[in-house]
């Protein structure tokens, strides 16, 4: 459970008048509509290096500028690039023009902007077409006070990224997701095609409603519906599966945690996806859970582990197979100061460390029991390694989307070899503190 | 008396700290050799006490969960089923928290 209450939100007026379509019920029979990739007039946007730098290029658009002629010679293009074109616009008054590649031809940047002297003379230079971009910042109404996502540099990671989400997904293992007459009901964690209904293993039913709390904050640090004038933004724009298996009480049990790993691993396989599966919970060593993370490493999935906020000197299992699974992240807190918290747990298992002191996310929209101990409906400031260890799981999510053949050792390595220094004890900060924007990279 | 999916709840000194587990539930999981093996099976859950009654079967990782007959504690009985040549272990189902 959070370790207390840090802060409260006045609560956004829900309006009675909005629906939320029908979220999928099963997570292991339904097929889900995941969100496109990254598109630009029907075009996939793709990362390129420009003139040394990361730029995002519209896949198969160049630009160019004519010295005289209103229209290049379409032939003359083709020949100099080797590609069909497959249409050109006129050069408008500054000579400017563009052409597009035939769907399939892979016109590399360096082919076309080489291209240009081939071309003819009358073509003064080719380039891809660049998007620019409004810097975004994102609009829901607590962004400013997300210090979390600031501190990673979330604002230029989103600016870098571009995976596809649907080739991965985060399964939340935790008390649920905020449910009403079996709709999605918060205003923040409402989108059918983004959060998915798992079972509630701790109850042995298809109900994975939150009934504490704690699993509604935490999903909603990972994937809070961002850019939508209200609330709190989530790091990870894509597919997030609610598993239950904490009770309402914040209880689960070495079973309950085996059988939401095989729920997850069940949904990844059959959704084809990328798995990492958050885990904001833990307890002893037990020869089950560790049975189960053995399972997880050999299908390929990433698990990401909160360490315990005893301030204990042992990290909590199984964030401490971190040290038996590459697969496996162990996550510890830091506050807004970048000091390690005080509650969070010590161990050379430790992997990273990331915000989880003062984070604002969603908290249930009914009553439930973090609201007896004073935290508010819709959003609440929470703290705790749980809270860090969303915020890694997002960003494995960002990475592995953005390079798909990774492994899972390999998405932990980017986020370890990414991380900033560590201000102190490999045992208190693991690689360091967890940043986005050059993991990205 | 502290409870868990309407079960009480056990509490020990386990690797060296503080555990709860629940009162009635064991886990046992066979060694990957013996995993399909009908009579390794049979033999395992004939070694259970009398009255137990397998809750799962074995899954996917060769895991079952047994509940047992009142008065037996799960921890004991774990220790005695360890001792058999088809169990790769036999634990309690110990209690995680949210953190």
């Amino acid at each position: 459970m959070p370790t207390k209450r840090t802060k409260e939100k006045s609560a956004i007026k829900s309006r009675r008048t909005d629906r939320a379509r029908s979220p999928k019920r099963r997570a292991s029979v339904d097929s889900i509509t995941l969100e496109s990739p990254p598109i630009f007039q029907s075009r996939r946007i793709v990362k390129i290096k420009w003139k040394g730098k990361d730029v995002k290029a519209v896949e198969g658009l160049f630009a160019y500028q004519s010295r005289a002629q209103e229209r290049v010679e379409r032939n003359a293009v083709e020949r100099a690039l080797g590609i069909a074109v497959a249409e050109s616009t006129r050069a408008d008054r500054l000579g400017i023009g563009i052409f597009s590649a035939e769907e399939g031809e892979g016109v590399s940047v360096v082919r076309a902007s080489s291209a240009a002297p081939r071309i003819g003379s009358d073509v003064r230079w080719v380039e891809p077409v660049l998007l620019d971009h409004i810097s975004l910042t994102p609009n829901d109404t607590y962004f400013s006070d997300q210090w979390g996502l600031k501190s990673l540099n979330a604002e230029r990671a989103w600016d870098l990224w571009t995976g596809s989400p649907e080739r991965v997904v985060i399964a939340v293992l935790d008390s649920g997701i905020p449910l009403e007459n079996g709709r999605l009901s918060h205003l923040d964690l409402n989108d059918p095609n983004r959060f998915v209904l798992g079972p509630d293993v701790v109850n042995h039913d298809e109900d994975p409603a939150d009934d504490n709390g704690h699993g509604t904050h935490v999903i909603g640090i990972a994937a809070a519906t961002s850019n939508n004038n209200r609330g709190v933004a989530g790091l990870w724009p894509g597919t997030a599966l609610a598993i239950k298996i904490f009770d309402s009480n914040g209880n689960g049990s070495s079973l309950s945690f085996k059988d939401g790993v095989f729920s997850a691993v069940d949904f990844a396989r059959e959704h084809d996806a990328r798995l990492v599966i958050n885990y904001s919970g833990g307890g002893p060593d037990t020869a089950t859970k560790k049975s189960a993370v053995e399972y997880a490493h050999s299908e390929g999935a990433l698990l990401v582990a909160a360490a315990g906020n005893d301030g204990a000197d042992s990290i909590d299992y199984p964030a401490a197979y971190s040290a038996d699974f590459p697969s496996v992240i162990a996550v510890g807190a830091i506050g807004s100061d970048r000091k390690r918290a005080h509650f969070s747990n010590r161990g050379d298992e430790l992997t990273v460390v990331a915000p989880g002191v003062d984070i604002l996310s969603t908290t249930p929209n009914y009553h439930v029991t973090v609201n007896t101990e004073g935290l508010p409906t819709k959003y609440a400031g929470m703290r705790g390694t749980s809270m860090a260890a969303p915020f890694v799981s997002a960003l494995a999510a960002l990475v592995w989307s953005q390079w798909p053949s990774l492994t899972a050792e390999e998405v932990r390595d980017k986020i370890t070899t990414s991380a900033d220094a560590a201000p102190g004890p490999r045992r208190e900060y693991g690689h360091g503190i967890i940043n986005a924007e050059r993991a990205l990279i | 008396m502290r409870t868990f999916q309407s079960k009480p709840i056990r509490q020990t000194q386990y690797q060296g700290r503080q555990v709860s587990y629940i009162d009635d539930q064991l886990i046992v999981k066979l060694k990957p050799e013996f995993r399909e093996d009908q009579q390794a099976q049979e033999s395992v859950l004939g070694a259970l006490p009398e009255a137990s009654v397998l809750q799962s079967g074995f899954d996917r990782t060769g895991m079952a969960v047994v509940i047992l007959p009142e008065s037996f504690d799960p921890l004991e009985v774990a220790k005695n089923l360890s001792e058999q040549e088809y169990v790769q272990f036999a634990e309690p189902n110990f209690l995680e928290s949210a953190s």
